[in-house]
């Protein structure tokens, strides 16, 4: 009998051993997951920081979603993700909707987009006003004379429509407005640059960080890009970047935003072509 | 991190002291004091800003919820209001031609996290449920007064995301395409189960399942009661592509052989009784596209979105006329919302005589009827956020052509929308 109990004591203890298998670790057993999800844009610093902070972490799981901001703030209001990527504020109508559902919607800026407008070495021109920009990708304006440059066909070149600095540059130089039919769609940031050194004639536009001395990058309305100039708002083709989150954050939600804005984690930011706070 | 802290507090003390437009400016010319005298760095000024920015809208709605009355908080009012001028021209018969108004009006109140209210009422009459519609002078008075009815009342519970279960007179869950089994203002009474589970961003699974009661009976030997169970997919593929398909089964209590409803028209009859059963089965298609002329000139400017949509129905049990379809494709915006914003929709039908009940369909297309075939084409265009003017055109004829009421068709009807 006393056997039996000591049996059963030691089963019971090496189950409940399995069953709080993570007891050594910092979280608790409804902690160890959290949901991040929304903008295209923010997806590839989410995905890289998750996977980093679960290998600091293995007894966490962080499972990354894109869909877009308002899929990511919709999943916020509904409760259903702990953290929601975003490209842009979010606004008044979903703060309403928010409030209404109980949501405490807390915005952490974890990072600014800045978009650089880059021509071929060969081009006179070193500097466009953000209409310039919007009337060659729109169509209006097709050859570099008419802006000062070179009696030289404008070439066009874009990021495809599924990037997210294809989204920011609709949003922040093209007011909406469609890119023209004729643009060079291309897939990466990288390959934009590379375009734009084999092409004479050649306009596009990459993320800050893909800058290389085979392009010449423009100035726009007087502002030079740089990462100060984007900090401090003076650069006009900027904007933060976000993770919300609901209320005051705990655990690892909040162990997670922390090592986004550690410097560690700004560094992945900066890897990833965007500008780091730090 | 302190030091940001610190920062963070002083900055929304000032922010709470400021207001407006002097919120902005002072604030930037603090953090721009600090980044200078090398308290913060440029980033870290950028962060503050944002996130106060940020926070004092969010204490702006957080107040001004907090300012309605608890009832107020918890209820939503929603509305809309349409004026039409309908058209109606049918060979050997005399032109009709009147306006018409329509108005709904609407309110859901959250009774707590997972339990909700619906109630709406419309213009319209207690004996059609298929029009809301009031139309201009039809008594004898000029001017007269427009009945107002209960268009929809239940009660809902939502225990998780992706299960609510409603009871009452609701808008129709069933998901269609098309209006070919169901007239859009057609309200039905009784319960319904939804499942909307995302398993992932882009890969959905739906399922609908309802009991609809259809005839009351107090002896309880008339009763009449329609079970619908419908499963379905739903998949957005990079945000370029959405599809969603759905199969609907309905199954009919108590129909064949008993008495027809009065507002049967071309459901075949054995005497005064259903000669059929209407147990049929009902798939449903969508396939929407973004940007589908990527590259060509002008269509791409022009034409943002494109779909192909259809439903089908089948009625194994009578011999002939036993199917029908309703398919369609629309190009211009995906949703008018705004000024200049446009969306045209061309539409193909044609449905046996008792593949379905004819009590149920569109009744701005032949009357409602079923046996018929037509071409229906839409063209919206917005003239301002939640304002539209449509033009909706109809081309219809029966099947099989025996007496006036079945002669060709043609309905045109102009409709200036306003939502709220």
């Amino acid at each position: 009998m006393k056997n039996s109990i000591k049996t059963l004591l030691v089963l019971s203890l090496l189950f409940g051993s399995v069953l709080t298998g993570y007891a050594g670790g910092p979280y608790g057993e409804d902690e160890r997951k959290i949901i991040i999800e929304g903008s295209t844009t923010v997806l590839p610093i989410a995905q890289v920081a998750a996977e980093t902070f679960m290998r600091q972490n293995p007894d966490t799981d962080i499972v990354v979603r894109g869909g877009g901001s308002g899929v990511g703030i919709a999943s916020l209001i509904d409760k259903t993700c702990d953290i929601a990527n975003s490209s842009r504020a979010i606004k008044d109508s979903e703060l309403d909707k928010a409030v209404t559902n109980g949501v405490d919607p807390r915005a952490h800026v974890i990072a600014m987009d800045g978009i650089v407008l880059i021509v071929n070495p060969a081009n006179p021109l070193s500097a466009l006003s953000k209409k310039q920009i919007k009337d060659i990708y729109t169509g209006n304006i097709s050859n570099w004379k008419e802006l000062g440059g070179n009696d030289e066909k404008v070439v066009v070149v874009s990021r495809d429509s599924s990037s997210g600095t294809f989204e920011a540059f609709g949003t922040l130089v093209l007011g909406g407005a469609k890119v023209r039919p004729d643009a060079l769609l291309q897939a990466s940031n990288q390959a934009v640059a590379s375009v734009i050194t084999h092409t004479q004639g050649a306009i596009g536009y990459v993320g800050l960080g893909y800058i290389n001395s085979e392009v010449k990058v423009l100035q726009v309305d007087g502002v030079i890009p740089s990462k100060e100039t984007v900090l401090t708002d003076k650069y006009p083709v900027s904007r933060p970047l976000y993770m919300y989150t609901n209320g005051i954050i705990t655990g690892i939600t909040r162990d997670f935003i922390d090592f986004i804005m550690s410097k560690e984690g700004q560094k992945i930011v900066d890897e990833q072509g965007y500008v780091g706070l730090k | 991190m302190k030091k940001l802290l610190a920062v963070l507090v002083v900055v929304g003390f000032a922010a709470l002291c400021l207001t407006g437009s002097s919120y902005a400016g002072e604030i930037d010319l603090l953090l721009q004091k600090l980044v200078d005298k090398g308290v913060l760095t440029a980033g870290e000024a950028q962060q503050v800003k944002t996130e106060t920015k940020e926070g004092i809208r969010k204490e702006i709605a957080q107040a001004k919820y907090e300012l309605l009355p608890e009832w107020m908080q918890r209820v939503k009012m929603k509305g809309d209001f349409r004026l039409r001028y309908a058209y109606t021209k049918q060979k050997g018969a005399s032109d009709d031609s009147k306006g018409q108004i329509r108005m709904r009006l609407g309110l859901d109140t959250k009774i707590n996290d997972q339990m909700k209210v619906g109630v709406g009422i419309a213009t319209g009459s207690t004996t059609n449920p298929r029009s809301t519609n009031a139309t201009f002078a039809d008594s004898n008075y000029p001017a007269s007064f427009k009945s107002i009815i209960l268009d929809y009342a239940y009660g809902s519970y939502s225990p998780t995301t992706w299960l609510t279960l409603t009871g009452g007179k609701f808008k129709n869950p069933i998901w269609q395409p098309t209006d070919l089994l169901w007239d859009g203002d057609l309200n039905p009474e009784g319960v319904n189960v939804q499942l909307d589970y995302r398993l992932n961003p882009y890969l959905g699974l739906f399922l609908n399942g309802e009991i609809f009661a259809l005839t009351y009976d107090s002896s309880g030997d008339a009763n009449r009661t329609m079970f619908v169970i419908q499963p379905g997919v739903k998949y957005n593929w990079h945000d370029k592509v959405d599809f969603k398909a759905a199969v609907a089964s309905y199954f009919f209590t108590n129909l064949k052989g008993t008495a027809t409803y009065a507002l049967r028209t071309t459901n075949s009859v054995d005497g005064n009784n259903y000669k059929y059963n209407y147990n049929s089965v009902n798939p449903s298609v969508e396939i929407g596209i973004k940007d589908p002329f990527a590259g060509v000139p002008i269509l791409a400017k022009y034409v943002p979105y494109a779909g192909i949509f259809g439903d089908f129905i089948y009625n194994p049990d009578p011999e002939t006329g036993k199917s029908g379809f309703d398919a369609g494709f629309k190009f211009g915006q995906e949703k008018v919302g705004d000024w200049g914003q446009w969306q045209a929709k061309i539409l193909f039908a044609k449905l046996g005589r008792d593949a379905w009940l004819d009590i149920f369909p569109d009744s701005d297309r032949y009357g409602g009827k079923t046996n018929m075939k037509s071409v229906e084409g839409i063209l919206e265009y917005g003239l301002s956020k939640n304002s539209s003017l449509v033009l909706d055109y109809y081309w219809a004829e029966s099947l099989t052509r025996t007496g006036q009421s079945f002669m060709p068709q043609q309905v045109l009807q102009v409709d200036w929308n306003l939502k709220w």
